[in-house]
């Protein structure tokens, strides 16, 4: 049995699984919504401690893009899409999390990644330090780091892993091991001398620097650049340098420092990697950010999917009697929203879900603690009237006088159609790479469902942006039950440290 | 001839390429509004309603960079394996660049090939038009060419061979575009040249939205540098794209 079917009573089971318009009467809602109470109050609370403890973080993944990407995970099965159940939806906790910053209304990814791995929230643009550092300051950053889970449970002789389809020195996946007062020192090279004078690292040096247990067993993710020197050329594209000024190639030293180690680039070489036989990898799949999801296949080396990453950290760490912890980060569906284009957005959204649903399959709820959350939100919205099953990617179709869909698109005051998905703020219509197009478009020859449609915006800006609003956390496994209200982001780090009490002390 | 009637042609000292893969050129672009039309805003000139716009090419294998001192901003154009462009926007006076991989080319729905980039002024649609005239002169084969491009009357004399424009003269009811090549830059200078912009620090567009606290990227984005990548191929110049 896995993860979820452990975790599930079975009456639920049965109505996840049931084909779309199954409990469509009056009758069958009324029984869907006793057997979810049923099942509420079969569910008993796990109390053990966890041996194994996974983070799950989608970038910017707010509540609407849950939503909108559950709809269209549903909808690209040929259902309706409303009633679908993305795989972390099945968790049986949930709870909200206030994103804040210490000094951001709205936060970015570094200070709210901090929160969740170290206990503290801090400022915006800082990661594993406190809030009384100033932004790119080295010298008022130092003394001032703050411990991470990652950092503790390999102190504790866990194994860790790290895996991101972002860089593997962006905020979100960096805040598990490094400390600085700027999240784009990602290498020397972004680093000014005189901070690095003053004694800060950057942080891809920091992550092969890494001096707690016995080292960082699983990297995989994306920002290979960072880790080559500048006097080499990418393996991948054969027409980029690596960026590092100091002459250190930190994917061979890696493979130097570990015993049993490996470091890959590409998919072929991912896929030849086994598990049994090794101990500390390191994948580095693209120069930047690994592809979106939906460009995967024309990446030119070839990369793993988040779900396959997922799952081959999971066959490396559990070798480890004690456990793991390990975070796994979908950094696209940020990026893809401040781009503005939903498609994508969701498409990563559901490509995560997926990832969330194979570590699930290799776990066991009663020792393994998983949380799925997002960092923050984005001025994503689902708006309008559409019919049941309207294409989420589509143009809002309203339903009649009688309740049935009118069948035609519904016009906004100006006489234009409008899409069902859109953004407060961004770049704005576009079908093209022109994309400064300010104002209401007339969508009516525009197929919006397309990978390339960008959304409207209301407020015109270079970039669209996050969104201050709370974010779900969804949990199953030891200590699941403590996430149940709205809480301070930095309560996750608190629940993951308590379900790791044995291991790691209290 | 028509480069004569154009009372347009290269000094006879001039150097043309000494690499034909690696190599610049400089053109100067006169543009007079003659309608009612409202005028490009990148060139708005209301005394006038003339501007002249000076505009750097250099060529290097699988790479192009097109520079526009006057906005002092470089772009730059990459080919990578399988035909995938990488497209990078530099700010000498900043020295900072913000580089668009080909994935966020994807996300913008900018998904050009190679020859749609590798050469100002749509050689594609050059190679199209009427052949009206050939000739040679001190750099080689010439020919003048004449059709519409993009809706407007073009005319058009050119290096086949190099794929590079000579004179081109674009005539719209609204607006007269006049652009000469005004010089030729050697393989030293074009390869200085392409180190100067692919050296500078860049910031990956994806990340741009994590970053508009950086007053670099404020910048840009005021002045709509960011989100703006042309679906032709033929970006921010006056003269290299026309609506």
């Amino acid at each position: 049995m896995n993860y979820i079917s452990k975790l599930i009573i079975a009456t639920i089971t049965v109505l996840i699984a049931a084909p779309v318009n199954a409990y469509e009467t009056a009758d069958e809602w009324y029984n869907h919504g006793k057997q979810t109470l049923k099942q509420a109050l079969e569910n008993v609370h796990n109390k053990k401690h966890a041996k194994n403890v996974i983070l799950f973080v989608g970038d910017g993944m707010g509540v609407s893009t849950v939503t909108a990407a559950r709809i269209l995970e549903g909808q690209r099965r040929g259902e309706a899409g409303e009633e679908n159940v993305m795989s972390f939806e099945k968790l049986p906790y949930i709870g909200l999390a206030k994103t804040y910053n210490t000094n951001q209304q709205t936060p970015d990814s570094a200070g709210t990644m901090t929160a969740m791995m170290s206990g503290i929230k801090t400022k915006a643009g800082v990661m594993g330090v406190d809030q009384t550092v100033i932004r790119a300051d080295c010298a008022s950053s130092l003394g001032k780091s703050v411990p991470t889970l990652l950092e503790q449970a390999e102190e504790a002789g866990l194994s860790t892993g790290v895996v991101s389809t972002a860089r593997l020195t962006h905020a979100t996946p960096a805040a598990t091991y490094a400390h600085t007062p700027e999240r784009n020192w990602e290498d020397d090279n972004d680093t000014p001398a005189s901070e690095i004078a003053a004694g800060c690292k950057d942080i891809a040096s920091q992550l092969i620097d890494f001096n707690f247990g016995n080292g960082i067993e699983v990297a995989m993710g994306g920002g290979r650049s960072s880790f080559m020197p500048n006097t080499e050329t990418d393996p991948e594209t054969g027409v980029h340098q690596g960026e590092r000024l100091d002459g250190r190639d930190l994917t061979m030293e890696w493979t130097e420092k570990y015993p049993n180690s490996a470091y890959v680039w590409n998919k072929a070489q991912f896929d030849a990697i086994d598990p049994n036989t090794t101990d500390h990898l390191l994948g580095l799949f693209n120069r930047s950010h690994m592809e979106y999801n939906h460009d995967n296949p024309q990446d030119l080396g070839g990369e793993p999917t988040i779900a396959e990453m997922t799952g081959k950290a999971i066959d490396i760490l559990q070798k480890n009697e004690k456990g793991f912890f390990l975070m796994v980060e979908s950094g696209r569906i940020d990026h893809a929203h401040h781009a503005g284009n939903a498609f994508r957005a969701l498409d990563d959204t559901i490509a995560f879900a997926e990832a969330v649903s194979i570590a699930m399959d290799k776990t066991n709820v009663r020792d393994t603690l998983i949380i799925v959350t997002a960092d923050h939100s984005h001025v994503f919205t689902i708006a309008g009237y559409p019919t049941r099953g309207n294409p989420i990617l589509g143009k809002v179709v309203s339903n009649d006088s009688s309740g049935d869909s009118s069948g035609i698109e519904t016009l906004a005051d100006d006489g234009f159609p409008y899409a069902t998905l859109g953004y407060t703020n961004g770049q704005g219509f576009g079908t093209s790479g022109d994309m400064r197009t300010i104002g209401r478009q007339d969508l009516t020859m525009v197929d919006t469902t397309l990978e390339g449609f960008h959304q409207e915006a209301l407020v015109p800006l270079g970039s669209e942006t996050h969104a201050g609003e709370d974010v779900a956390i969804y949990a199953g496994g030891p200590s699941a039950h403590l996430f149940h209200n709205t809480v301070e982001q930095n309560y996750v780090y608190h629940v993951m440290r308590f379900a790791l009490k044995r291991k790691l002390g209290w | 001839m028509l480069l004569v009637a154009s009372g347009y042609s290269i000094a006879a000292e001039t150097i043309c390429v000494d690499d034909a893969t690696t190599f610049g050129v400089s053109y100067t672009t006169d543009w007079q509004l003659s309608g009612h039309e409202k005028e490009p805003a990148r060139i708005h000139n209301h005394e006038t309603n003339k501007k002249t716009v000076d505009l750097e090419f250099f060529a290097k294998t699988g790479k192009v960079a097109y520079l526009l001192p006057e906005k002092n901003v470089a772009e730059a154009w990459i080919k990578q394996p399988k035909n995938q462009l990488v497209f990078l926007r530099a700010f000498p006076d900043e020295n900072r660049g913000i580089e668009y991989t080909y994935g966020d080319l994807l996300s913008l729905n900018v998904n050009l090939q190679w020859e749609q980039v590798k050469r100002p002024f749509l050689p594609l649609q050059i190679a199209k038009l009427e052949l009206l005239d050939e000739s040679v002169d001190q750099c080689g084969k010439l020919e003048t060419r004449k059709g519409i491009v993009n809706g407007q009357k073009t005319i058009v004399t050119w290096y086949p061979e190099l794929d590079i424009v000579k004179y081109r003269l674009v005539n719209d009811k609204n607006f007269r575009v006049e652009t000469r090549l005004s010089g030729w830059k050697n393989k030293a200078e074009s390869l200085a040249s392409f180190d100067k912009i692919t050296a500078m620090p860049t910031m990956d567009f994806a990340d741009i939205g994590d970053n508009e606290a950086d007053p670099f990227v404020a910048k840009m984005i005021r002045q709509g540098f960011v989100a703006h990548v042309h679906a032709d191929g033929n970006v921010s110049y006056p003269g290299g794209h026309q609506h």
